[in-house]
């Protein structure tokens, strides 16, 4: 089924084209999640709310964006909010001390425990680099991540983001800047 | 200096995000220095094979309990919906720093005197007089005189 179809069928509230919708873009949607979130329970827990809000909201969806951009702005969004809002029940809780499941512990593929000495430096050169993009600000964590992993286009990744496409250039420039800095003196720990 | 300036600059360069000028003083840099040359080659190796994860796929039962959360929210009302979705945001996590910060807050209040128990000094002659009427204070006590004491009495007696 081509898109326009797809959109048509979801528009009438089409179970099996919901289903195709989920077959089509969970994978794409619950590696955002992760990416952003890097834990796969909360990236288990987006896509859910995603897709949730995606059935919500179809019947009104106007097709000005490819359903993939609509469904990554919604996962972007998700994903940041979970992100400020699990920071923020930390701080009230008191638990200063806690700490997120690494990609090292997460089950995420290139980062388990088995392996070569190969595998062994491919983990940790994957979990500097992660935890590096990890600590730039959402702006330019997100534009990273969509930039590189799911290897998007500046012009994609600005309707994603709601923004222009300058602005996308200068976020990644940015980002691209100071993962320099941070990564040159880790890389000499490796 | 130097250095660093190109330093920063190598992963837009490995990514060719650079104007074309800069590409070319870059890479005539990088064929001079051999540190930064050699910073160039670390960070490709990582920063071209971190690209080279695969996708994962959610558990099978994501979709199982997406039916099931689509299911419950057909079956009920909307504005009871909207109301369950205010409250479930609502997490019990805070509870024990937002306890701290209320015990605190009681304890201050507590802590600081009322109005009532406020001491203020007599302002005027009659409400001394009136405070030695009310501890009868010629009744049982012998005041030495001249002390407060006495002068309050002696007030008092002569406002009677």
């Amino acid at each position: 089924m081509n898109e326009n179809d797809l959109i048509k069928e979801l528009r009438e509230g089409n179970r099996a084209a919901f289903e195709e919708l989920f077959d089509r873009f969970s994978t794409l949607v619950y590696n955002v999640a992760y990416r952003m979130l890097q834990n796969k329970q909360d990236a288990e827990d987006i896509t859910q709310e995603v897709f949730f809000q995606a059935y919500k909201s179809l019947k009104h969806f106007r097709a000005e964006s490819q359903l993939s951009t609509w469904l990554y702005r919604i996962a972007v969004n998700r994903s940041l909010n979970h992100q400020r809002k699990r920071k923020l029940q930390r701080w009230l809780s008191l638990d200063f001390e806690a700490r997120e499941d690494s990609a090292v512990n997460s089950g995420y593929p290139g980062t388990t425990e088995d392996g070569l000495d190969d595998a062994m430096g491919k983990k940790d050169t994957e979990r500097i680099v992660q935890e590096a993009i990890n600590s730039l600000p959402d702006q330019q964590r997100s534009a990273i991540l969509l930039h590189r992993y799911e290897e998007l286009s500046y012009e994609e990744i600005a309707k994603i983001m709601g923004v222009t496409v300058a602005s996308v250039e200068s976020r990644l420039h940015r980002a691209k800047q100071t993962l320099a800095k941070k990564l040159l003196p880790l890389m000499k720990e490796l | 200096m130097i250095h660093t300036h190109i330093q920063e600059k190598l992963l837009l360069y490995l990514d060719g995000n650079l104007p074309d000028e800069e590409m070319q003083q870059i890479r005539e840099h990088l064929s001079a220095c051999a540190v930064c040359a050699e910073q160039h080659d670390a960070l490709a190796s990582v920063w071209r094979s971190e690209r080279r994860l695969e996708k994962v796929k959610p558990s099978p039962v994501l979709w199982t309990r997406l039916q099931a959360l689509i299911q419950e929210y057909e079956q009920t009302p909307v504005f009871v919906w909207d109301v369950k979705n205010i409250f479930q945001g609502i997490s019990l996590r805070p509870i024990p720093a937002l306890a701290v910060i209320v015990a605190i807050v009681v304890g201050i209040y507590l802590g600081s005197p009322r109005e009532s128990q406020k001491y203020k000094p007599a302002q005027s002659v009659s409400q001394l007089a009136s405070a030695a009427d009310e501890l009868e204070l010629d009744q049982f006590d012998i005041i030495p005189p001249g002390t407060l004491g006495s002068t309050l009495v002696n007030i008092s007696n002569r406002q009677k």
